[in-house]
């Protein structure tokens, strides 16, 4: 068990291989078969990572279970993963909706049921590898693996204009990596290696000059802020959404877009940390107009999915404010919100999925008063909505609570204004989230067709429940999950800050005769740190 | 060098450099004498007698190197010093013996039941074959000249093979005639270079490439000989401008042969280049790599853009090849702006493995449309692939592998291949050439993915499929060893690392 136990990220990562390979062997018409064997090797994954959960030692904030064996030595590649607070959450969270989405698409999907099946578990290993990678080059393979099933789930199982939101979504993507490549190239001749944690400790002991560090910083954040996205990055979002089916829709938001948004918070931020001194206001004007244009958007969305869609462009615009206000409290926030987004926009998804799969439209015209006909469905439609407005008690709160905060003391300039602006996407939040429910939901009920609508079976409600749990508990007691990646955090912090320090001071005396010149936005202070 | 003019009878390095060629050359003639018996009737069995034929070289050549792999590097040269014995040459050896393998296995396949069939096209191959060993082996620009035309006259056959078919005819001629001009100026260069240098050999070129100095004239005439070599073999390589005939001779040939054309005579082409360069071209002027850069940069380019519109998947492929020039020019800038010869040999590796892998990405591709010809499915149109995954399911699966590595998409071994070029580039502060490749790559993913779509995405359009011949056991050993080494070289590269690392280990 223990030598399982020291393993336990391969194991987490390539179980789903496994199963692939199982799936391969099982005849394509053993439809339940296909079906059972996925799910269970889904439980198995979820079973494995909590079982590491359970051994992972929250107080310490380095990288836990590592395993480096080599893998190309002609250069330099290794296969290394660990595991960090900042990663743990984002684990757990890919685990634990492997099984859901399995669930949720039991019944949605009865064409290539074996293809759909075998991209799933491929694009749960690519994930879980992105999140667990130690080797900058390892990392770049499974975040572009990624990208194949993702490719294929949409432009196969998706909606009418499927194969334009593929491609839409697999070049975008992979504009933003090849830049990100190059500059894990450059990296690698500076600090002579692909090892995370040697690049991590090269750049804290060498200052980087800053017009390589902005270059640097530039490769890597257009290919997260793609991956987030980031207004005005984020126009492949709504097309992947809405033609993507519910699976892939439910991925997409829970998960791959957490991929951007932990490339900033792993690399981009620590790695060159006088350049997030330099960009920080400009990333979080970004995140400001992505979540108040992002909510607006939402608002005037006919379609259910599309305004789910839009309002992912406002919620991880909370968490890039976060990340850039830089303080532990903002920082905490933003990585609770990731999973609090995956969560609650995932359920929302996986709810737009059950409607359209009993109704085969979505609307907001065709519906009205469904209320009256599905209520468990409504019950959990308001209790996942209201998690995503950002109702105490439940997830959403906590996140965008501590983010708002912790950029308002982040002294930084003009963080008060932003994170009060920010505070009207929660309004806004609740405006579209709730006018669209009322007109779903309430009122009489108009369409004929919309009264023989059933309500949820056993299968839905025990995966939706599942989500539930999660949700109540992060918005009750949150600190069962925050104190797994306090440490961790707070290493990044200072990380960032120590550094900047140096530079600032450095900055300083090269610049003292022009000190009126000195760029917007260098003079970060850490008072609010604590 | 001296005393190895001096030996006036065959020493072992004579052989021993020579010994692929040699072998395949009297592979060919004994060939022929087969032909003339059974030819006519079994003309297939030609195909199988060359196939086994070469297999044994194979073997042979790896016991060569296995027997000498624990020496150095160069292991000496043959013939007055006009034919390297090196693990370099053995190295392009087995590329060539592989493509040339998989492309006769691929052409049996192909030729069963057409009236092209003949003993002389598997013949030609090994010849042409023969002609990029020496090409690969060459010390001299004369024997280089030798083994390019030995290997390109054979393709300028093989290319208008099918003659029923008026594009084949057109493919043939065009080849011959823009190939018979690259020829000439490669010819005019080398005539500058003698007259400049006094010689034709790589090391006195060098030594005067390093003796002579600007207001030399004769420094001038080295220059433009250097420039009018590169010219000539950028026809061979298909760069951009000189890329003009590769489309229609790709479109036109019959699909083995645009494979080969792809897969050797595209490495042929670099390995001499990078061999030029190594050694013969070597030196300080080089610092004026900027025309090289811009080569590569309008290659990939150009390539890249043309082939986003074609609808045609052999013409896709061709300007896909193109833009894969263009990848490897970027290696050869890398090379060229190296200030040592140390330096240099990263790029070369990169290079070397490069061509490797797209050997086997491009034999295989090729080997999906030669399977739907085959079953009369048509094949040479994108169009001809919808629903191909419902079809043929595992066709489908190999050609989307092979498509996701042309694009680029690790870890498949079209992924480490750019990695490993590009990773020299920007050691070499090549910055603004790896961007320009890396956008191409996106570009680029769009036009193969298009292939998968089609495959995966698109319904059935009706239409009457003939009955056509159910896929034969060597057209699929053709396809599955191509995948395989397609996915090998992107899991554990390692294994091929080492053996192109060994090349210039006296170096090292």
């Amino acid at each position: 068990m223990s030598l399982i136990l020291k393993q336990i990220l391969s194991w987490i990562i390539f179980v789903p291989v496994i199963g692939m390979f199982l799936l391969l062997f099982l005849e394509r018409e053993k439809v339940r078969a296909i079906r059972v064997v996925s799910l269970l090797i889904m439980v198995l994954d979820f079973a494995l990572s909590v079982w590491m959960y359970l051994n992972f030692d929250g107080s310490s904030p380095d990288f836990q279970f590592i395993q480096r064996l080599n893998w190309i030595p002609g250069w330099n590649i290794h296969y290394q993963v660990g595991i960090d607070g900042i990663s743990l959450l984002l684990v757990m969270l890919t685990t634990l909706l492997g099984p859901v989405v399995i669930l949720s698409s039991w019944a949605a999907v009865k064409d290539r049921v074996k293809e759909y099946y075998i991209f799933l578990l491929l694009l749960q290993t690519g994930m879980l590898g992105a999140f667990l990678s130690l080797d900058m080059i390892l990392f770049y393979v499974f975040w572009e693996l990624m990208l194949v099933p993702m490719y294929f789930l949409i432009g196969i199982w998706g909606g009418p204009r499927r194969i334009y939101a593929a491609i839409k979504f697999f070049l975008f993507t992979m504009v933003g990596s090849v830049l990100m490549l190059i500059a894990i190239l450059w990296l690698y001749f500076y600090t002579a290696s692909f090892d995370y944690v040697m690049i991590s400790n090269f750049l804290s002991s060498n200052q980087l000059k800053e017009v390589f560090q902005l270059y640097l910083f530039g490769a890597f954040a257009i290919a997260f802020a793609i991956k987030v996205p980031m207004f005005p990055l984020h126009t492949w979002l709504p097309d992947a959404h809405v033609e993507a089916p519910t699976a892939g829709s439910v991925i997409l938001a829970a998960v791959l877009l957490k991929m951007g948004t932990y490339g900033f918070l792993r690399f981009a931020i620590p790695f060159f940390p006088n350049a997030v001194a330099q960009l920080g206001p400009l990333f979080y004007t970004l995140a400001v107009i992505g979540i108040i244009y992002g909510a607006l958007v939402s608002m005037v969305q006919e379609d259910i999915k599309k305004l789910v869609a839009y309002s992912s462009v406002s919620h991880l615009g909370f968490v890039i404010l976060g990340l850039f206000a830089l303080t532990v409290t903002s920082m905490q926030g933003a990585l609770i919100q990731m999973i609090n987004h995956g969560l609650s926009t995932g359920a929302l998804f996986l709810l737009v999925g059950i409607l359209y799969e009993r109704a085969h439209k979505r609307q907001i015209s065709d519906f009205g008063g469904i209320a009256k006909v599905m209520p468990v469905y409504s019950a959990f439609f308001l209790i996942v909505a209201l998690s995503s407005i950002g109702l105490p008690g439940l997830n959403g709160f906590v996140g965008e609570f501590l983010i708002l905060v912790g950029t308002y003391i982040s002294g930084n300039p003009y963080s008060k204004l932003a994170a009060a602006l920010a505070g009207t996407g929660v309004i806004l939040a609740a405006v579209y989230l709730l006018w669209m429910y009322q007109r779903v939901f309430f009122g009489p009920l108009r369409k004929e067709e919309n009264k023989s609508l059933k309500d949820l079976n056993a299968r839905e409600i025990i995966y939706l429940t599942i989500i539930l749990v999660f949700i109540v508990w992060i918005g009750v007691h949150p600190n069962t999950f925050l104190q797994k990646s306090e440490a961790s955090i707070n290493q990044v912090v200072s990380q960032v800050a120590g550094k900047r320090k140096l530079a600032d001071a450095g900055r300083k005396d090269r610049l003292a005769g022009l000190k009126n010149r000195l760029p917007a936005g260098g003079d970060f202070s850490e008072q609010g740190d604590r | 060098m001296e005393d190895l003019i001096k030996i006036p009878i065959l020493s072992f390095y004579d052989l021993a450099g020579v010994a692929t060629p040699m072998m395949l050359g009297i592979l060919a003639l004994a060939g022929l004498v087969l032909d003339s018996w059974i030819g006519k009737k079994k003309p297939s069995w030609i195909g199988g007698f060359s196939l086994a034929g070469m297999i044994l070289i194979l073997a042979f050549q790896l016991l060569l190197h296995i027997g000498r792999a624990n020496l150095s590097g160069d292991l000496g040269a043959g013939f007055g010093g006009l034919i390297f014995f090196d693990l370099f040459g053995i190295y392009f050896n087995y590329l060539f013996l592989a493509a040339a393998i998989l492309v006769t296995a691929m052409s049996i396949s192909h030729l069963e039941g057409k009236d092209y069939n003949r003993g002389e096209y598997y013949l030609l191959i090994l010849i042409a074959t023969a002609g990029m060993s020496l090409m690969a082996g060459a010390r001299d620009l004369i024997m280089v000249f030798i083994g390019l035309e030995t290997m390109s006259i054979p393709i300028y056959a093989l290319a208008a093979s099918d003659q029923s078919n008026p594009k084949s005819n057109e493919a043939g001629l065009k080849y011959l005639l823009l190939g018979g001009f690259a020829s000439a100026i490669l010819l005019y260069g080398i005539a500058l270079l003698y007259g400049a240098a006094g010689a034709t050999d790589f090391l006195t070129l060098s030594n005067e490439l390093a003796r002579l100095k600007m207001p030399d004239l004769r420094f001038f005439f080295m220059i433009v000989g250097i420039a009018l070599v590169v010219i000539g073999f950028g026809f061979k390589v298909a760069a951009v401008p000189f890329h003009m005939w590769v489309p229609d001779v790709y479109e036109g040939a019959p699909t083995p042969i645009t494979a080969y054309m792809a897969a050797g005579v595209k490495a042929a082409g670099f390995a001499v280049l990078i061999r030029a360069f190594l050694y013969a071209f070597a030196g300080e002027w080089l610092q004026t790599y900027q025309i090289i850069w811009i080569l590569a940069a309008l290659t990939m380019t150009v390539g890249n853009l043309l082939a986003l519109v074609q609808n045609n998947l052999k013409r896709m492929l061709a300007y896909s090849s193109i833009a894969h020039a263009g990848y490897l020019l970027v290696g050869m800038t890398t090379l060229v702006s190296s200030n040592t010869t140390q330096e240099a040999f990263s790029p070369t590796y990169a290079m070397m493995y490069y061509l490797l892998v797209y050997s086997f990405m491009n034999l295989g591709a090729f080997a999906v449309i030669v399977v739907l010809g085959r079953e009369r499915r048509g094949g040479e149109m994108i169009a001809d692939y919808s629903d191909l995954s419902r079809k043929r399911p595992f066709l489908a699966v190999l050609m989307a592998v092979f498509m996701f590595s042309l694009a680029g998409v690790p870890p498949l071994g079209g992924f480490f291949g750019k990695f490993y070029l590009f990773l020299g580039a920007v050691h070499s502060r090549l910055y603004w050439l790896v961007l320009i490749a890396v956008l191409n790559s996106v570009i680029a993913a769009f036009y193969y993915l298009r292939v998968v779509y089609v495959m995966y995405m698109q319904k059935e359009r009706e239409e009457v499929i003939q009955p056509g011949i159910e896929t034969g056991v060597l057209i699929n050993t053709v396809l599955i060893l191509s995948a395989a080494m397609v996915v090998l070289l992107g899991l554990v590269p390692n294994q091929f690392l080492d053996i192109i690392f060994m090349t210039f280990r006296k170096f090292v």
